[in-house]
């Protein structure tokens, strides 16, 4: 019994004001710093979408625009809309959970912050695999 | 009597209990991998870039003639760039490396001022981040109206 109060107790403090006011302005960054991501990807479409029917009039899409090129424009505008909407969600939920002091939205503030990181740290280690294997299929075609 | 109102009194605040002690230490550990493997992209991109300098001097200097008397003043401004950005960078990395070390033993020894000292590494992390998203983004936009794409 006084075990488990023990371990309770472990992790269990008070977010204090200065607490408060860090967890503040970190949501506030958050939060600008997901909209100027979105704001940049619309732009990067916009742009690939202006090259795309600029380029394709005269070489026809397949040259222009090709299959891979597709799905490299594709996928980094899904992992990028994921993202930067869980860090949204981040934000939006710390904030609400200091506003109306809600543990329920506070934790899932942290939760999906960890995450946003998470992610990131995902793509890295998938980056890192594909640049490996592109080296070894360099290498091998070399040989 | 004062115990059970210590009780209501701390459940009308917010705490950093398990759940929440387990998400910054879930946070921690992806922002100290992301940071440590930044530092080392970042060591040999500017590796590259300044070796990249030197041959680039070089080639220059035996392609146009009077190129050696401002070679040494362009490969200066050049390596000093590299220097600069290099060294923001570095700084916004260490603050992710930071939040990664202070947030999560703030957690674990119920340091408030640790925990403190990590959330405000992360946020200046943000802040900065975004300064050079937003950066690049107006240079984006400027490009664009140039280009003739937004006008």
């Amino acid at each position: 019994m006084e075990t488990e109060n023990i371990h309770q107790h472990i992790f269990e403090f008070e977010v204090n004001e200065e607490s408060k006011g860090q967890l503040q302005g970190l949501s506030q960054w958050m939060q600008i710093s997901a909209i100027t991501a979105f704001i940049s990807l619309a732009l990067s479409l916009i742009s690939t979408v202006y090259t795309y029917v600029k380029y394709s009039a005269f070489f026809g899409f397949r040259s222009a625009f090709g299959g891979f090129e597709m799905i490299k424009l594709l996928l980094s505008t899904v992992i990028s809309i994921i993202l930067n909407l869980m860090l949204i969600q981040a934000a939006a939920n710390i904030k609400k959970g200091l506003a109306l002091t809600d543990q329920g939205y506070f934790n899932l503030g942290l939760s999906k912050m960890a995450t946003y990181f998470k992610i990131m740290g995902i793509l890295i280690i998938v980056v890192l695999s594909l640049i490996v294997v592109a080296f070894f299929f360099a290498l091998l075609m070399r040989f | 009597m004062e115990s059970a109102e210590m009780d209501h009194l701390t459940g009308m605040n917010l705490e950093v209990d398990a759940d929440a002690g387990r998400h910054i230490t879930n946070a921690g550990k992806w922002t100290k991998f992301i940071a440590i493997f930044m530092f080392i992209a970042l060591g040999l991109g500017m590796m590259l870039l300044l070796a990249g300098s030197t041959m680039l001097e070089r080639v220059l200097g035996s392609a146009l003639p009077g190129f050696g008397r401002y070679s040494s003043m362009g490969t200066g401004i050049f390596v000093a760039i590299i220097v600069i950005v290099g060294a923001v960078f570095f700084y916004l990395f260490y603050l992710l490396y930071s939040f990664s070390q202070n947030a999560p033993a703030g957690v674990a020894s119920e340091d408030k001022q640790l925990l403190n000292k990590g959330f405000q590494s992360l946020k200046l992390y943000f802040i900065i981040s975004t300064s050079i998203s937003i950066l690049a983004l107006l240079f984006t936009i400027y490009s664009l109206v140039f280009s003739g794409i937004l006008r």
